[in-house]
């Protein structure tokens, strides 16, 4: 773990990346901290540019973009996490079962993933939510059941492969029982590929639950969140165009520290997977 | 005389083992034929004794000690280690079984799991078993340590962090934690530097004769067998060809493909070297033996009805079962099994 931590550390991309992660969490930990106003208090001064008072200007309803985005940050890092844990772990089961009983489990369990797979992850969430009614709670489990299918297939492949080691042969000749093969021997040696994916992951997460509540069905209004903020600046966007830029700014750089972590924990505990430079 | 042909006093007895692999094809992956990797094997090893199965890469030598061991599902035949048909064991009870039979796998650099350390690694079939845990555990696993070489104080190190004729060591010692009577042996050292080989070779034959186990042991390599082995048998595709006692087999083998594969050995005493057999050809694709005898295409004797007609075992001389027309008497009345 401490050698994990020195070689991120060691890595340019990993220290950006780390840097970035680092901040938007903060920044939603301490939201109330680091805000100036209260996000959802409609001042008189309406669409006012960036400037004294208001960092980073008023919105169409006078509020402060900046106390916004720095709440937008709580629901973004809050459903990223959430979802991706949901998608992580329900794929972890999933992936290990399907890998290691294989036969009939296995492919009932591809065959619904691949169901899932089949759509394009936003049209899925999409379809969830309107199902289930568009609220927090809700677009974190459809943004989680969207991205079992990844884990499930990372993990299977993973312990496809470590299943044919001899070292699992080896065990099994030692006589050792199968709940312990599967957890002892086979969980550790598939962690690497899947924590490398839960790290990946996140950054799509929050790029999905942006895309919802842009689409009006994530976080509902007056609650900021980025989307949604980027979705009600689309009124005003030539008056106030810093009600556009600021919440897609905050996507961008969120978005781009979440993956250079990514990126460089999976150069760490996966080299296999590294890309030729 | 040691042979190990006699079912009197055999730990092991495997009768008509064969394994078969399903090859599938098609989008509903149905069985369009099969691979029959091992075919019709049996031979007996009396308890403290030493078997070896020898034969070329790709023969069947591994399947056959991974069948045995239940690592794979026979697809016919008996396996009965000390009186148990291993065969027919199942789930729990076959888990419970494998506390008397243990194997060592060819390759030590993959049969120990990265990720656990050696003394975690020792101390598993310990409590797979329920035999010990805890403080009882490690003091077992530094009394084998000891056993093979190894200093105790190297428990709490993983895999990578020894040599691979350590790693053998660990994989040895890791096989006998829970006294087993059986060891399959899957070219031990194959893997391992020579100078490395003849140590791991003589500490089995120590453990042997401490522990007094029994060996099955898969292995290419003619000079180490001939050293430790009290009999022979000799896999060609699946079908075990010959079968004997160490010492007459090597002097005079019988099944012309014992006879080629013993002329590939290096020998450095002149009166020892002997004619070359160069076989031409392949082996042939398991999945497509050739009809009769599977070794007449390579075969410098085969004769008309070795093409058509698979060889049934004989026993030209006792103890000596060979699979070879050349043996069978025209009238060929009595096969006894090979």
């Amino acid at each position: 773990m401490k050698r994990f931590f020195a070689a991120l550390l060691r890595d340019k991309t990993g220290r950006l990346g780390l840097a970035g992660v680092l901040a938007v969490v903060l920044t939603a930990l301490l939201a109330p901290l680091i805000a100036t106003h209260d996000p959802l208090a409609m001042t008189e001064s309406l669409r006012q540019a960036p400037g004294r008072g208001f960092l980073l200007g008023t919105d169409e309803f006078g509020r402060d973009v900046f106390s916004r985005l720095v709440y937008g940050a709580r629901v973004s890092v809050y459903v990223g996490l959430v979802a991706t844990g949901i998608g992580a772990l329900c794929g972890l089961a999933l992936g290990l079962a399907a890998g290691y009983y294989g036969g009939a489990v296995d492919n009932a369990i591809m065959r619904l993933m691949d169901v899932l797979f089949a759509f394009p992850s936003i049209l899925l969430a999409l379809a969830i939510v309107a199902v289930l009614g568009p609220d927090l709670g809700n677009t974190i489990v459809a943004i989680g059941i969207v991205r079992i299918p990844v884990f499930t297939r990372t993990v299977r492949a993973e312990v496809l492969s470590v299943k044919s080691q001899e070292y699992i042969a080896s065990v099994r000749s030692v006589g050792v029982r199968d709940s312990r093969v599967l957890f002892r021997h086979v969980l550790p040696n598939v962690m690497a590929p899947f924590i490398v994916q839960t790290t990946l992951s996140l950054s799509s997460a929050i790029l999905v639950e942006a895309s919802l509540s842009f689409l009006g069905l994530g976080i509902q209004p007056p609650n900021p969140s980025w989307g949604s903020m980027l979705s009600e600046s689309r009124r005003v966007m030539e008056l106030a165009p810093w009600t556009a830029i600021a919440p897609t700014v905050a996507i961008v750089l969120a978005i781009l520290s979440f993956n250079l972590l990514g990126d460089a924990v999976r150069d760490i505990l996966d080299p296999k997977l590294k890309s030729v430079e | 005389m040691r042979t190990g042909s006699g079912a009197e006093g055999a730990l092991l007895e495997v009768r008509g083992l064969s394994k078969h692999f399903p090859v599938r094809s098609g989008v509903f992956s149905r069985v369009t034929g099969s691979v029959r990797v091992v075919e019709d094997v049996s031979f007996s090893v009396g308890r403290g004794e030493t078997f070896a199965v020898v034969g070329e890469s790709g023969c069947g030598k591994t399947t056959a000690g991974r069948t045995i061991l239940r690592l794979y599902e026979p697809t016919a035949g008996s396996v009965v280690l000390g009186g148990i048909d291993l065969a027919a064991l199942r789930g729990e009870e076959l888990r419970r079984a494998r506390r008397g039979m243990q194997m060592v796998f060819q390759n030590p650099y993959g049969s120990l799991n990265p990720r656990m350390r050696v003394g975690e690694l020792l101390a598993e079939p310990l409590v797979a078993h329920g035999i010990a845990k805890g403080a009882g555990a490690a003091e077992r696993v530094a009394d084998m340590m000891g056993k093979v070489g190894l200093s105790a104080d190297l428990a709490g190190r993983y895999p990578h962090q020894f040599s691979g004729g350590q790693r053998q060591r660990v994989a040895i010692a890791r096989a006998l934690m829970c006294s087993p009577s059986l060891v399959v042996a899957d070219e031990p050292v194959s893997a391992l530097d020579v100078s490395i080989q003849s140590q791991i070779i003589n500490l089995l034959q120590d453990l042997r004769a401490e522990l007094g186990l029994t060996y099955v042991f898969i292995s290419h390599d003619l000079n180490v067998v001939r050293r430790i082995s009290d009999s022979v048998g000799v896999m060609y595709l699946g079908h075990m060809v010959e079968r004997s006692a160490t010492g007459p087999l090597f002097e005079r083998p019988l099944h012309p493909y014992t006879e080629a594969l013993l002329s590939a050995v290096p020998s450095l005493d002149p009166a020892r070297r002997k004619r070359r057999i160069i076989l031409s050809g392949d082996v042939p694709n398991p999945a497509s033996p050739p009809p009769g005898c599977v070794f007449h295409p390579r075969c410098p004797k085969a004769m008309d009805v070795c093409r058509s007609v698979a060889p049934a075992g004989s026993e030209p001389e006792p103890g000596r079962f060979v699979a070879c027309h050349l043996y069978q008497d025209p009238p060929a009345p009595v096969s006894a099994p090979l």
